[in-house]
């Protein structure tokens, strides 16, 4: 589902290198550079790439948490200064507050932000969501009374209960359990197919990958760069049963995509070569 | 009543745990489970026991002069004189003992000791968290800082005295008067820093991606003090303020021995004069006293941390 329908993209980033000043060494490490990206209103763009290229600092780049040293990148026609409710971010850490219970940490976007919700409408969303991720009863657990899904799961209902625009996804299954995770994905795949929800998804793995996106972005080995954009032209749902590894194009694909990353994978040697 | 009744619910029946998924339920008192709750309350009341026993044993029948190695019965004796009055001294060695000397004395270091603890606290939390948010308050205040708290306080006592000198009292808007100003100053100095330290490191310290977190869902500055580096630095203040109040007691301990007095100068002079005047039972149940005061003190401290921040569990090893 590429651009073409007419409507501008909802985000554009166009020749965008960021970093991070080192301290310790008096160094400016560059993460990412030459990042030029479109996504679309609806769309589903998953980042693929090594270990350390850059995928988190991009996306805290579209969340307004890093500034770009170069280059412009714009939400809606405006360009990014900061946060914003339209906005939500899964953190690949979970980060959530320890001294809140789940029923807390999932109400804190209401509390920090004046979305114009009473009270009682962001307890009841709070209430729908967690249920939803499937923790219904643990409301008033503390977080290091649950499980690493467990807290990932109140990590992705506090990004979702706002309903926002954009959901920024760091990983979010990554540290699930393989029934827990494809519960997930599917739910995922149904509010995606439901409420055309925009989402920036990033993964390690090649099948969610290609479970979830309509594009695929494979970014190189740091600095960042992005090495190729490939379209996943499938049907939803996908991830029915057989959907997905039984479909013609699928194989090829994943072989594609798997000699991409195994390439950035061995950077060093191809670059050697 | 029937045997029924009474049985005590050794086995936890089948019918109290449902295989409910996920259902969090309470935990019956089972032997077993009071037992694992009770058994260091139950091994600490064997244990000293078997030492005061011990004590008593040796400082009869043992190689050490009763004189400067007192039994505990004699120690016991001295500390309920000193406690509770009403104490025969009859050929007792009654130097310094008197009823209710230990009280009297108590007092005074209590007075001492909360006075400073309070300023101590209540200072040093702002001091704490303003050198953390801010570098420029950071780079003013932590030179001195640094070098007051790993300089040996006792070093700067001499100081002091030239300053405020040994004796006099301060007294504020008449409401309060403190008797010798300068053990006031020893308390506080040596207590201070590590709520000053431990505040500081709480709000340096706090996780980057809780902030990131915050700022993502929309945190003001003051938001981002107040709901996450407030809460994340609370269990480092309370740790501050636990070493804090320990090192208070020395400080108080310390000031005593230091400014002297004739008559009550509170626990720590008592034990220092005591000692010198060769009443040992009296200065071992001054420093029983005293040792008391600390453990409750200790364990008070741990069950409030225990309390705000029970995110912070101790692992069970
Ligand atoms: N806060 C930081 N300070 C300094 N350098 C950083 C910081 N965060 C990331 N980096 C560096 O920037 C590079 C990109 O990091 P980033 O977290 O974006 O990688 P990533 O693609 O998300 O990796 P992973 O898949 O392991 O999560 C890394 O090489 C890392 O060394
Ligand atoms: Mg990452």
């Amino acid at each position: 589902m590429s651009s073409g329908d007419g409507k501008p993209p909802l985000i554009v980033a166009e020749n965008l290198t960021c970093g991070y000043e080192l301290e310790r060494e008096r160094k400016l490490l560059t993460a990412l550079t030459g990042i030029s990206l479109t996504v679309d209103e609806g769309e589903f763009l998953v980042l693929v790439g090594p270990s350390g290229c850059g995928k988190t600092t991009f996306i805290n780049v579209v969340a307004g948490i890093i500034k770009p040293w170069e280059g412009t990148i714009t939400f809606d026609g405006k360009p990014i200064v900061g946060t914003g409710s339209d906005r939500a971010m899964v953190f690949q850490d979970y980060a959530i507050l320890p001294w809140r219970t789940v029923e807390q940490n999932v109400l804190l976007p209401f509390e920090l932000r004046d979305l114009n919700v009473s009270k009682e409408e962001a307890k009841q969303r709070a209430h729908k969501i967690i249920d939803d991720v499937g923790l219904a009863g643990f409301e008033n657990s503390f977080p290091h009374e649950l499980s690493g899904g467990m807290k990932q799961r109140v990590g992705i209902a506090r990004a979702m209960v706002t309903q926002p625009r954009v959901l920024l996804a760091d990983e979010p299954f990554g540290a699930l359990d393989a029934m827990t995770r494809e519960v997930l994905q599917r739910q995922l795949e149904t509010l995606v197919m439901e409420s055309k929800q925009t989402v920036i998804f990033i993964t390690h793995s090649i099948d969610e990958a290609i479970a979830l996106g309509d594009r695929i972005a494979v970014i190189s080995n740091r600095p960042g760069r992005i090495r190729e954009i490939v379209s996943v032209d499938m049907d939803r749902p996908r991830l029915a049963e057989g959907e997905l590894t039984g479909h013609p194009d699928y194989g090829k694909l994943r072989e594609h995509l798997w000699d991409l990353v195994k390439d950035e994978a061995l950077g060093a040697k191809v670059d050697a070569a | 009543m029937t045997k029924e009744q009474v049985r005590f619910p050794v086995d936890a029946g089948t019918e109290d745990y449902t295989d409910e998924p996920g259902r969090i339920q309470d935990a019956k008192w089972t032997a077993a489970r009071v037992w694992r709750k009770s058994r260091f309350a139950i091994i600490t009341i064997i244990n000293l026991t078997v030492f005061f026993i011990a004590w008593e044993l040796i400082a009869r029948f043992g190689p050490f002069n009763q004189l400067v190695f007192p039994t505990f019965s004699d120690t016991m004796n001295s500390f309920k004189i000193g406690w509770f009055g009403g104490g025969n001294l009859e050929g007792f060695n009654n130097r310094l003992l008197a009823d209710f000397v230990i009280v009297q004395n108590f007092m005074e270091s209590l007075k001492l000791y909360s006075i400073s603890m309070v300023i101590s606290i209540g200072l040093g939390i702002p001091i704490g968290l303003m050198m953390g948010a801010s570098k420029w308050v950071d780079a003013i205040l932590s030179p001195y800082v640094w070098t007051l708290s790993s300089l040996p306080r006792i070093a700067i006592y001499p100081i002091l005295v030239m300053m405020i000198g040994i004796a006099g009292s301060w007294s504020f808007f008449g409401i309060i008067t403190l008797e010798d100003p300068i053990q006031y100053w020893v308390v506080i100095l040596t207590a201070i820093f590590p709520v000053i330290i431990n505040t500081w490191a709480g709000v340096k310290t706090t996780e980057q991606s809780l902030i990131n977190a915050a700022k993502v869902f929309g945190a003001s500055r003051t938001q981002l003090y107040l709901k996450v580096v407030l809460p994340y630095t609370l269990p480092f203040v309370v740790t501050g303020i636990q070493l804090s109040l320990s090192r208070g007691l020395i400080g108080v301990v310390l000031a005593e021995f230091l400014t002297g007095a004739q008559r009550l100068g509170g626990v720590g002079w008592l034990i220092f004069r005591s000692a010198a005047v060769f009443n040992a039972p009296l200065t071992y149940a001054a420093l029983l006293s005293l040792a008391i005061f600390a453990l409750v003190l200790v364990q008070g401290t741990r069950a409030m941390e225990a309390r705000i921040a029970p995110w912070r569990q101790q692992t069970k090893a």
